[in-house]
């Protein structure tokens, strides 16, 4: 998409989404675009974009640096240094280029540590998707969690990650599961806060792709207390993103 | 960033909100008045949901607008012969008021026309569902294509499912599939005149439906994208979306907020929140 329309749609978004009282937002960047394995230069490409982004509200949005874990240790530090040292990203993500539990996540873990910010993974139980080479399941982004304790990770969508997803991360000090993705399919927040504590959940919307007040929605009209939701829609993402 | 008709990444993931939910509750309580078309009575054996009887779903959707609604049976889902469960329900719903039955046929079963002309003969009843995908039929079958006859003789809708569940989450115990784009686009081609509402479809698969030459109505349970009911009408007439929650297995508030926080107007929101589904089962 061309600067002045992405520009255009981004100033939209913003505005849409403050209307109904969201405070701050993740840029995440657009990480299929080029496939789910991204050469060092399409890396580079995205997290621009996404520093773009996060210039034009940087009272709204952090980044957080897109990763190609089998491009190797040194592209991997080096594109964290550029975007975490430099830019001032918040973050790292993971997307579908190797499943968590592959030992090319050991740089990625080790540049999360170094500069104490939170890695990303995307997670979807893979019981009946079964792309278990690129995919991560449940149990692969929670052994990761702990083999690297002192950095926290946050495993991506709640719903996708299902029943077993939040079995599978009781007791990990260091794992988050943030509720984006699927459509809002009951009873899995209650879940999650009954089986994990409302303090390791973090409201995400997966936009564009779902629809922003179903994704609100979810949260919202769960039955879970109101202390419940205040620290799912924001509290959490504040400590973990050192808001506070 | 693409917003729509192409496959793009992920873009932005937001975490951070302050929202007044009851206060929010309230305010739509007063506002909009919605027409549920795709809602489910009794227990659901893979998932711990809330109680589901007829007076817990009466609370449930009076408690975020929605005045009447059509409901099914999910004990016919899993039973070859719909009419108990079926039986049960019409039984249930006789003094609830804004509760419509919405059966189910099963013209894989021999008796299915006996079915019907006893379902046909409940006053309340103003169509009837089909479940392909739980049922093991197609819709190319010859009794299919009776059905939709008797159902036009009768003035019956027709109501399909392709999916009740994201087929990702089914319970491993079970292997369904969605009923598919190209079947469904073929059925709506060799039947112009059905018009059914076909429920369960997300965006991209109904903006492939509507490449079809047939005419067809959806519901908004599946559907979804960023500011859906846009991206919606950028293929489909807003008159053909119809509102459906499908509760309990999904969030009553989120589906109802598709609706109400849509940027579409308030005229074109209340058409697909109530009076799309007024119109189209002449209720």
């Amino acid at each position: 998409m061309k600067d002045g329309r992405l520009r255009s749609e981004v100033n939209r978004l913003v505005k849409r989404s403050r209307s109904f009282g969201i405070e701050r937002m993740v840029a995440l960047g657009d990480v299929l675009v080029d496939g789910p394995r991204p050469n060092g230069k399409q890396i580079r490409a995205i997290n621009d974009e996404t520093a773009r982004i996060v210039s034009w509200a940087p009272d709204f949005f952090f980044g957080f640096c897109y990763l190609n874990p089998k491009l190797g240790e040194r592209a991997v530090r080096a594109e964290v240094d550029r975007c975490v040292g430099d830019l001032g990203f918040r973050g790292l993500k993971l997307e579908i280029a190797n499943n968590a539990a592959e030992a090319c996540m050991k740089p990625v873990m080790q540049a999360a540590e170094a500069y104490d910010v939170p890695v990303l993974q995307h997670t979807w139980s893979q019981t009946n998707i079964r792309r278990r080479s690129m995919h991560s399941d449940p149990e692969d982004t929670c052994l990761l969690a702990k083999r690297f304790p002192n950095t926290r990770v946050i495993m991506a969508h709640l719903t996708g990650c299902g029943f077993r997803g939040v079995l599978a991360a009781s007791g990990i000090d260091n794992l988050w599961i943030d509720t984006s993705g699927a459509s809002p399919e009951a009873g899995i927040v209650e879940h999650a806060v009954e089986n994990l504590g409302s303090n390791r959940i973090l409201y995400g919307s997966d936009l564009p792709i779902r629809d922003l007040p179903a994704a609100i929605g979810q949260v919202a009209g769960s039955a879970i207390s109101e202390k419940d939701r205040d620290a799912i829609f924001y509290g959490n993402a504040a400590k973990l993103l050192k808001l506070e | 960033m693409g917003i729509r008709g192409q496959v793009i990444g992920k873009f932005l993931e937001d975490w951070s909100i302050g929202l007044n939910t009851d206060e929010s509750i309230r305010v739509y309580e007063a506002s909009m008045n919605f027409f549920d078309t795709n809602v489910w009575f009794g227990p659901w054996p893979f998932a711990p949901l809330p109680r589901n009887g007829a007076a817990d779903i009466e609370q449930r959707l009076s408690r975020f607008g929605i005045s009447e609604a059509l409901v099914s049976p999910f004990e016919t889902v899993f039973q070859v012969d719909p009419m108990p469960g079926n039986r049960a329900l019409l039984k249930t719903l006789q003094k609830r008021k804004g509760l419509r039955p919405l059966p189910v046929v099963n013209p894989g079963t021999a008796p299915w026309e006996d079915h019907l002309d006893e379902l046909s003969d409940v006053p309340e009843v103003t169509g009837v569902r089909l479940l392909p995908a739980y049922h093991g039929y197609r819709l190319n079958s010859v009794a299919v294509r009776r059905l939709v006859e008797r159902l036009a003789l009768k003035k019956l809708r027709l109501v399909i499912t392709a999916r009740l569940v994201d087929e990702r989450h089914e319970h491993p115990a079970i292997s369904i599939k969605p009923v598919s784009v190209k079947q469904l686009a073929g059925f709506v081609e060799r039947n112009p005149k059905s018009s059914p509402l076909i429920q369960g479809l997300g965006v991209h698969e109904l903006g492939e439906l509507a490449k079809a030459s047939g005419h067809f109505s959806t519901d908004t349970s599946f559907a979804e994208w960023e500011d859906t009911l846009k991206v919606l009408k950028g293929f489909l007439p807003v008159s053909r979306i119809l509102y459906g929650s499908l509760s309990p297995l999904q969030v009553t508030r989120a589906q109802v907020d598709k609706v109400r926080l849509s940027s579409l107007s308030a005229r074109q929101r209340d058409a697909v929140a109530c009076g799309n589904a007024i119109r189209y089962f002449g209720v």
